[in-house]
């Protein structure tokens, strides 16, 4: 600590969690006057400013906030970071405009949501830059910490209440095991510093069971939060339970924080590639078959949501697969690269389809009863042509039907698995993609197709929410043609 | 008579993290699956602490020190949902609360 | 761990005392149990209701505010502990950084203030109006255990959903 200036530049670099954490501490000054407010909106609005602020800390960054290294190097900022936590931003902001009609309708527009959502949004930013497991391990409490109340928010629901009791449960489990492993590596290696981890790898200083063990438990805790199967058993209860802008923003965020940490592991972990590549295999190939065949059966569209997330989870673990795979072969450097653009690519392509068809329910819903299952959405296509198409245009791509977004973040994924030589791992995420083509499918038929007698509906509903499906629903068409727009942001990892 | 090493505060960590990790899998009330939890951070502390001393480095007893503040968060979290839960429906078994099936 | 045999002596001589003790007091000892003996207390006040009471869940509102405010103590001191060594600039950047900490303890301290969660006579005068008036006239009276020479009146137990939730 003996950098009196450099002191200032290291806070610099948190400027993009500072503006969060002050707009979090406003919300909660102004809760009584927020609360008193005649007009609802306040409370989301300040949040939507507390995001912008970030947000425009993170761009004037630029490229100087990709080689900081802060905090007695445990948290730096790189290309990865940086890009994650631009997609974690604009997840922020679409989860924001989705709650206040929602909520409002309920009798719970209170800011002490917004305090929650932007304390979440900061623990899981902190992820991506950490690059000390036990700055993880706080990231990831407090990333948990606010979506465990959020998910039980609306109070006279006894479903949310459930849903959060469960997810609180299993969560602090998870994340005990999680700190166990912290504890194991940090006894067996002296450190818990990830680039010193790398160095010590790479010296074959550590090879011992302690290590295997501790690097295992936080693999199993990082599992549990990115709902990989067959650590998934809390998210179709969490995801059903809970409001739907709750379930909309933590399918996303938690699963967008865990894989920052997941990908960054498994790529300064790569010599140790014989201990953990195994399991990774494993845990994709459970994932994709687990969620894809469960998706099936659901009636529930947050239950197959659910599903599907778990299934996308796996998609992601071939890619961190690959990262590791990659190194195992020698392959050339530009491997590594498509591996790690390919699943930051598919994180953001992630992000967007699943935060639209969350969007699409919550627009649906109104102020009126949660849209939630397949029957409510019989006949949209005539009541709400605009929703419906843009279901339609989410529904494809979460299936990865081209010209979608979602297909082209299959195909680099796909690419990234054939480079670094996981044949069957693409093989295999080739087959399920059929199987999850039919449930996705099966949605859009139930909107043209299948009718109600309800009639054409008029008003009611929610404009934000609309804006955020017709946004999403245009990026994964327009990326999906022109992924090279995306270059700018997932090229430069790396 | 032999000293109390390193090896036996990492045992009795061990031991008691794996009691605690078995509570939560066999008991049914969430006020004691949450102290099994709580059984597993302290755990967890204890071996920090042991650890440290052991490699003679501060950093052992700094991140037990988060580990308390993480937990006590926890705990309040915790009280407060099984509390939300309880005036709602007057029971937290967990086998009651049944409204989702798992 | 040949050094903790004398431990392990001392604590099975300990429980074998103790053993023979309650045992031989249970089997030479008279028995002649009677009414006052059996009462849980043989002179005061009679227990009323069971000791398991539900309490409140206003205790656990405070007891949660109390474990939050209190645990961030912990970091005072070894922030107080590195505070001596170092100049007259680190010193400053110390003193800001901790006065950032207090500040975020205060913000949410506003915030349970405002909210009221520390206000607790107002919670207490709003469960006392709850009780009907006539509830509190017809309540048992104190009963002292040892008067006349009939059973112990112990009063039944108040039904167990009383509990002001």
């Amino acid at each position: 600590m003996r950098r009196d200036i450099d002191v200032m530049a290291e806070i610099a670099f948190i400027y993009p969690l500072i503006a969060l954490w002050v707009g979090a501490c406003l919300l909660l000054l102004l809760a009584r006057p927020l609360r008193r407010a005649t007009r609802p909106g306040g409370s989301a609005a300040l949040a939507g400013a507390a995001l912008l602020a970030s947000l425009a800390f993170l761009v004037r960054q630029g490229n100087e906030g990709l080689n900081v290294i802060a905090f007695g190097g445990s948290i730096a900022g790189d290309p990865l970071t940086a890009s994650i936590c631009t997609i974690l931003l604009l997840c922020g902001m679409m989860a924001v405009a989705l709650a206040p009609t929602y909520l409002a309708a309920r009798g719970y527009d209170n800011p002490e949501y917004y305090v929650l959502l932007l304390t979440s949004l900061s623990g899981a930013m902190l992820m991506a830059m950490a690059r000390d497991l036990v700055v993880v391990f706080l990231g990831i409490e407090l990333l948990s910490f606010g979506l465990y109340i959020m998910a039980g928010f609306v109070r006279e629901d006894a479903r949310g209440g459930e849903a959060s009791l469960k997810y609180f449960l299993l969560g602090a489990f998870a994340s005990a095991l999680m700190l166990y492993g912290i504890v194991l590596v940090y006894g067996s290696s002296g450190s818990t510093n990830i680039e010193a981890l790398r160095s010590a790898v790479i010296k074959e200083s550590v090879q011992s069971a302690m290590f295997a063990g501790g690097l295992a438990l936080v693999l199993i805790g990082l599992a549990f939060k990115a709902a990989v199967a067959p650590f998934h058993q809390w998210s179709p209860d969490a995801y059903e339970g809970a409001p739907l802008p709750v379930t909309a923003f933590m399918s996303v965020v938690a699963k967008i924080a865990a894989f920052a940490v997941l990908i960054r592991l498994a790529d300064s972990l790569a010599p140790l590639h014989a201990t953990w590549l195994p399991a990774v295999r494993l845990l994709a190939i459970l994932s994709m078959v687990v969620g894809n065949v469960v998706a099936v059966a659901q009636q529930n569209l947050k239950r197959m949501l659910a599903y599907s997330g778990v299934a996308h989870a796996g998609y992601l673990m071939v890619a961190v697969a690959a990262l590791g795979s990659s190194h195992a072969k020698g392959a050339a450097l530009d491997t590594q690269t498509l591996a790690m653009s390919g699943a930051v690519f598919y994180l953001l392509a992630y992000a967007i389809m699943t935060m639209g068809a969350f969007a699409v329910l919550t627009y649906v819903t109104g102020t009126g009863a949660e849209c939630q299952t397949l029957a409510d959405l019989k006949g949209l296509a005539r009541r709400r042509p605009a929703a419906a198409y843009g279901m339609a245009a989410l529904m494809l791509s979460l299936g990865g039907v081209p010209p979608t977004i979602g297909f082209m973040g299959k195909l680099q994924i796909f690419w990234a698995a054939v480079a670094g030589r996981e044949m069957g791992l693409a093989v295999a995420l080739a087959l399920v993609s059929v199987v999850a083509a039919y449930y996705y499918l099966r949605v859009v038929l139930t909107m043209c197709f299948e009718e109600t007698g309800a009639e054409p509906a008029t008003a009611g509903a929610p404009r934000a929410a609309g804006w955020v499906v017709a946004i999403s629903a245009t990026a994964v068409l327009v990326l999906g043609v022109m992924p090279g727009l995306l270059m700018g942001l997932i090229g430069m990892v790396r | 008579m032999d000293p109390i090493t390193a090896t036996h505060y990492i045992g009795l960590s061990a031991i008691l993290f794996a009691i605690g990790a078995v509570g939560v899998g066999i008991k049914r009330n969430p006020i004691v699956i949450f102290m099994c939890i709580e059984l597993m951070l302290n755990a967890a502390n204890l071996a920090l602490v042991a650890m440290g001393k052991h490699l003679g480095s501060i950093s052992g007893q700094m991140m037990a020190i988060f580990v308390m503040a993480v937990a006590a968060a926890e705990v309040a979290i915790g009280l407060g949902i099984i509390v939300s839960i309880f005036r709602s429906r007057e029971t937290i078994d967990i086998d009651e609360v049944n409204l989702l099936k798992l | 761990m040949s050094g903790y045999i004398p431990i392990v002596v001392m604590l099975c001589l300990a429980a074998l005392l103790a053993a023979v003790m309650v045992l031989g007091s249970h089997i030479l000892g008279p028995h002649k149990p009677s009414r006052f003996k059996v009462a849980p207390y043989e002179c005061g006040v009679t227990p009323v209701g069971s000791a398991r009471e539900r309490f409140p869940v206003r205790f656990f509102l405070v007891a949660m505010l109390f474990i939050v405010f209190d645990v961030e103590t912990v970091f005072l001191f070894p922030w107080a502990a590195t505070f001596g060594a170092g100049d007259k600039g680190i010193k400053l950047f110390l003193l800001g950084e901790m006065g950032v900490f207090i500040a975020l303890l205060l913000v949410a301290y506003a915030y349970v203030w405002q909210a009221g969660a520390l206000d607790w006579s107002e919670g207490a005068r709003v469960q006392h109006e709850a009780t009907p008036p006539e509830a509190l006239a017809v309540r048992t009276p104190i009963l002292f255990g040892n008067e006349g020479s009939g059973p112990v009146n112990l009063p039944a137990a108040r039904p167990s959903g009383a509990a002001n939730v």
